[in-house]
């Protein structure tokens, strides 16, 4: 049975607890931020930030209507990062996708093709100056879930606006949930990540379009083109064989050719 | 920023080393086989490149000591894992390559270091073997220069992945900064060195084949140009809004000088003026242009590995 974690976007009020709760249960340390104007903060995940409430402005007439969105790892079912990991070390176990931290190598080629941006290069201070290290992620707090425990972050969520249970429940309950929204006169209300990406295990209920967020309104799985992309690779190489240079040394070849049948003739 | 300087410099270098094998390779071919001495420079030169490459991606890794981890599995979705693989085993083909040409240097029988000489009457009977590696390493070169391209491609980054263009434009670049390495050291002379000093003849390369690689190096200069401009304009008109800003990066923002002055001008107009002014003066090419046009080639494609490794992280 796979579980799932319901983010009703609708009931979060930026508290933030979430990303408190998630730093303690993870030991994970405090960023370096400075104020730049907003109360979001830190300005984006990172390997040592696993989730973070986002912030986005909406203007909506002449008011400007905040956006929460809480976020961190889809644990997708088509997780670009396992794709294009050259090690395994990054892999599904059940629903969650977990990096082996014993086996990742820190090449972070996750990082460049996650579609969420939600899984980062960790930065060690190091002889003076910050390495690359491990690649790091949401893993929906696999110490507490696998014990019966809800994820930190749901536990701690003062709103109620986080869930963690069977996938097909929270699915039900979003749709209820966004049923409610729209005949409650916000039409645009929706359901994401029930079928993005083989479907995602944590689920949004949002009161606007996904763009409005930030969220991808179709996200794409890295490898998706693969083959394609090596081959447009190859053809270049056999067009470029062909022109200019194949062209150009037949003509050198027949001059050749013709310049020796000349010198042939005088002898 | 999890890509930096390393990873363009590998693309770069390893784009270089599979272009001129690529080159070298084929011209050889089309040739009758009558340029074994180009094909021979060009692994001499590659090979270098390749581990210089692939010593730059360890480099970069946040864990060195555990880059054996990649010779593990063989993940073909994976172009990291392919990339690996394909540096590997080109790097070792090239090394048995130039050890069987070396063999034919020694007469049968002759005595010289005993070692060497022993060890070359050993692998000897193989050398007939290096027409085949040279085909095996052909398709390794064109599958280098494509990874240069696709390990981008393959990811989430809007000025990498919204195009099928940038493994063309790197295979492109690939071919023209090989084929510039291939002539600048033709040119120089450092090939007949590098051949002598592998036991080779040490013949001279007529003039007439430098004059067309350089012909055959301009109009791969064009076609890349055309290219670069079609990703260019295909990103910022045809794509996504993420990717049409990502472009804004390069052409008007923090990257704007590299990109218009490093990749484009040095790297493509002031050589391709160079090549084309040269094809017109119908005499053999001056070697302070060669040397000029060559040099600012290569540059210039470490400019645009560089522009586009940079301008994919930065939006």
């Amino acid at each position: 049975m796979a579980n799932a974690m319901l983010i009703d976007e609708s009931r979060c009020m930026g508290c933030r607890g979430c990303q408190v709760a998630c730093k303690q249960w993870n030991d994970n340390p405090a960023e370096d931020t400075l104020n730049w104007g907003t109360y979001e903060n830190p300005p984006e995940l990172s390997g040592i930030t696993w989730t973070r409430i986002k912030f986005s402005e909406k203007v909506e007439g002449d008011q400007v209507r905040w956006l929460f969105l809480k976020q961190g790892c889809m644990h997708c079912t088509q997780a670009s990062c396992e794709a294009v990991c050259p090690t395994g070390a990054v892999r599904h176990q059940g629903q969650y996708v977990l990096v082996d931290q014993e086996w990742c190598i820190g090449c972070g080629y996750c990082v460049a093709a996650c579609p969420f941006d939600a899984i980062h290069s960790v930065f060690e201070a190091r002889d003076g100056g910050e390495e690359k290290a491990t690649a790091k992620k949401c893993t929906f707090c696999v110490d507490r879930t696998t014990n019966g425990l809800p994820p930190a972050c749901v536990k701690t969520c003062p709103a109620g606006a986080l869930q963690w249970g069977d996938r097909n429940e929270m699915v039900a309950k979003g749709k209820e949930r966004v049923a409610a929204l729209q005949a409650g006169g916000r039409a645009r209300a929706n359901l994401y990540g029930e079928g993005e990406l083989g479907g995602l295990h944590r689920l949004y209920v949002l009161v606007d379009e996904p763009s409005g967020y930030g969220l991808p309104a179709a996200p794409r799985y890295a490898t998706s083109s693969v083959g394609a992309q090596w081959l447009s690779g190859i053809v270049t190489a056999g067009v470029l064989a062909a022109v200019p240079f194949w062209l150009l040394f037949k003509r050198q070849r027949a001059q050749e050719a013709k310049e020796e049948a000349s010198g042939g003739g005088e002898q | 920023m999890t890509w930096e300087w390393p990873i363009a410099i590998d693309l770069w270098v390893a784009g270089i080393a599979g272009g001129a094998y690529f080159a070298a390779f084929v011209m050889n071919l089309f040739t009758g086989r009558k340029h074994e001495l180009l094909l021979k420079v060009a692994v001499f030169i590659s090979v270098p490149l390749v581990l210089l490459g692939s010593l730059l991606l360890v480099v970069d890794l946040g864990e060195q000591l555990r880059a054996w981890h990649l010779f593990t599995r063989f993940r073909l979705g994976s172009p990291m894992s392919m990339g690996s693989w394909i540096l590997l085993t080109y790097a070792l083909i090239g090394i048995v390559m130039i050890a069987l040409w070396w063999t034919e240097s020694f007469e049968p029988g002759e005595v010289r270091l005993t070692v060497i000489s022993g060890l070359a009457s050993v692998i000897r009977p193989a050398a007939a073997a290096v027409r085949v590696l040279a085909w095996i390493e052909l398709v390794l070169a064109v599958l280098l220069m494509s990874y240069t391209g696709v390990l981008l491609s393959t990811s989430n980054q809007p000025l990498w992945a919204g195009t099928f263009l940038l493994p063309v434009l790197f295979v492109a670049s690939a071919i023209f900064t090989g084929t510039a390495l291939l002539l600048l050291v033709l040119k120089t002379g450092v090939g007949r060195l590098l051949d002598l000093l592998f036991g080779g003849e040490g013949e001279p390369i007529p003039n007439e084949t430098m004059d067309a690689i350089r012909n055959a190096m301009a109009i791969v200069g064009v076609v890349e140009l055309v290219v670069l401009l079609g990703y260019i304009v295909g990103l910022a008109l045809f794509s996504t809004p993420a990717a049409a800003s990502a472009v804004a990066t390069i052409i008007r923002g923090p990257l704007s000088f590299l990109f218009w002055a490093g990749a484009v001008l040095v790297g493509l107009l002031i050589p391709l003026v160079l090549l084309f002014a040269s094809m017109m003066a119908k005499r053999e090419a001056l070697v302070g242009s060669v040397l000029a046009s060559t040099s600012l080639v290569l540059l210039g494609g470490f400019f645009l590995r560089l522009v586009v490794v940079l301008g994919g992280q930065m939006v």
